[in-house]
């Protein structure tokens, strides 16, 4: 039951709320902002939508290339892991608790990547990993690959640990070219376990902040943060494996640029076994 | 000119495929989103995303309108919808970015990024007074006193009765009468 007294005030309640709520109006320059803004996502969906899916996979090839291919790589790959192995051993003698090693493996991982995930990309970094996971006895919480470069950070035996499942993200940044095609700017794989969190090295002025969680279904939660110098965004995705997801997209200064997340899930390592 | 209503808009856009339909939608409801989502969030930077979010989901969703209803009540509901989503993703990334980084800046209670118009000490007290209402009884009040919807639009938005918005508006009122810092507002001058 309110008194006259309490009437009085609620009318200097309202009053006073919609001056309050008259101070929020945006003006002419902001309002035109946003409907800029609107209009450029607006034409980036809609030409999405229009365009062909996000490409699935490298060029097909015949069955004898393939296996050409699958046995030049395996090779390359034991020649790449023994000499990573004979380096990265060193280091490892000297290297501090929480330190990032960068090693190069040009001779391996300087070729095209899409945003999906080949068969033999899988069953490659399912060999770097249970290698790197079993010459640094489960100390190697997250490896990140990006063109010629390997990075690994050193953690603790209790993150390593948590790491049942290791799975391994996608995030590739594409820019939209004349023909109307998504073309790669960058790409950067990480492996990692169950749940991720991290900041990739900055790239064309994005800063990446990632955090992911594997669900009991074996798909992915992510939320992924990215920051420019005119804003920053946060978006959640919920990702099935091997089915890229466009996590980011923005217009600057006339150009379309849009980041995309793809993850698969590796196979967890057996004990002694390569 | 003869006033076109939204409802007029959004057929001239459904059935004949007139793009700049939305451009007209968008000139009309995207300031108002941006006012409702900062009384709302209580935030510059968010509200603008909320309003532009917002035009995308009823540019998505427009198949769906039953144009024997109100086009204003349908895009406010999606707006509330979004400001909620909008609130709960800040939540869980504010908890996961302090447990990671302990980054405190992300916390939705950190005042330093908040209401940006607050540019005198009584807008500040209006919006703390407001931060500390239930969310129920903060849109109750947004929409109903400073937007000027209806009880039965404002139910209609929130799934409730009139009556529980009239009580949720009681409710706020009696908070904001007892609020210390604005009781100087309230004495007769």
């Amino acid at each position: 039951m309110t008194s006259p007294n309490d009437e009085r005030i609620d009318r200097k309640i309202d009053q006073q709320l919609m001056r309050w709520h008259t101070q929020l109006d945006c003006d002419a320059a902001q309002r035109e902002r946003m409907r800029n803004r609107f209009l450029e996502q607006l034409a980036i969906e809609q030409a999405s939508q229009n365009s062909s899916a996000l490409p699935k996979s490298e060029s097909r090839l015949s069955p004898s290339s393939i296996a050409n291919q699958r046995l030049w790589r395996n090779r390359t790959l034991l020649l790449s892991v023994a000499a990573l192995l004979l380096l990265a051993v060193g280091i490892w003698q000297f290297a501090p608790h929480r330190e990032t090693l960068q090693i190069d493996l040009s001779t391996k991982l300087g070729q095209a990547i899409s945003c999906s995930f080949s068969a033999e990309d899988i069953l490659r970094n399912e060999q770097l990993y249970c290698e790197l996971d079993r010459v640094f006895e489960h100390n190697v919480p997250v490896i990140r690959q990006c063109g010629d470069r390997v990075e690994f950070d050193f953690g603790t035996r209790e993150l390593a640990v948590q790491q049942s499942s290791p799975v391994i993200l996608r995030f590739v940044l594409q820019e939209r070219a004349s023909d109307n095609s998504w073309q790669t700017l960058h790409t950067e794989d990480v492996i990692g376990g169950n749940d991720q969190h991290f900041t990739l090295p900055q790239h064309s002025g994005l800063v990446v902040k990632y955090w992911s969680h594997l669900l009991p279904d074996q798909s992915l939660w992510a939320e992924v943060a990215v920051s420019t110098a005119a804003r920053a965004t946060e978006q959640s995705e919920h990702c099935l494996s091997n089915d890229p997801k466009v996590v980011w997209s923005e217009i600057q200064n006339g150009r379309s640029l849009r980041l995309v997340l793809a993850f698969a899930r590796l196979k967890p390592c057996e004990p002694g076994v390569f | 000119m003869t006033y076109e209503s939204d409802e007029q808009i959004v057929e001239r856009w459904r059935v004949r495929a007139d793009s700049s339909a939305i451009a007209t939608l968008a000139d009309r409801y995207l300031g108002q989103f941006f006012g409702t989502a900062r009384a709302m969030l209580l935030t510059t930077d968010d509200a603008e995303d909320v309003a532009q979010e917002t035009m995308l989901k009823i540019v998505r969703a427009i198949d769906t309108f039953d144009t024997s209803r109100c086009f204003r009540t349908w895009s406010y509901t999606i707006l509330l919808n979004t400001i909620r989503s909008e609130r709960r993703r800040q939540k869980t990334l504010a908890q996961r970015l302090k447990e990671i980084e302990n980054i405190e800046s992300y916390a939705d209670a950190d005042p330093s990024g908040q209401v940006h118009a607050s540019r005198d000490d009584v807008s500040q007290c209006v919006a703390n007074a407001l931060r500390k209402l239930t969310e129920k009884q903060r849109t109750a009040l947004v929409m109903m006193v400073m937007e000027g919807h209806s009880a039965a639009e404002v139910a209609e938005m929130e799934g409730c009765s009139s009556d529980a918005i009239y009580q949720r508006i009681a409710e706020a009122k009696k908070s904001l009468r007892k609020e210390l810092s604005l009781q100087r507002l309230w004495i007769d001058t």
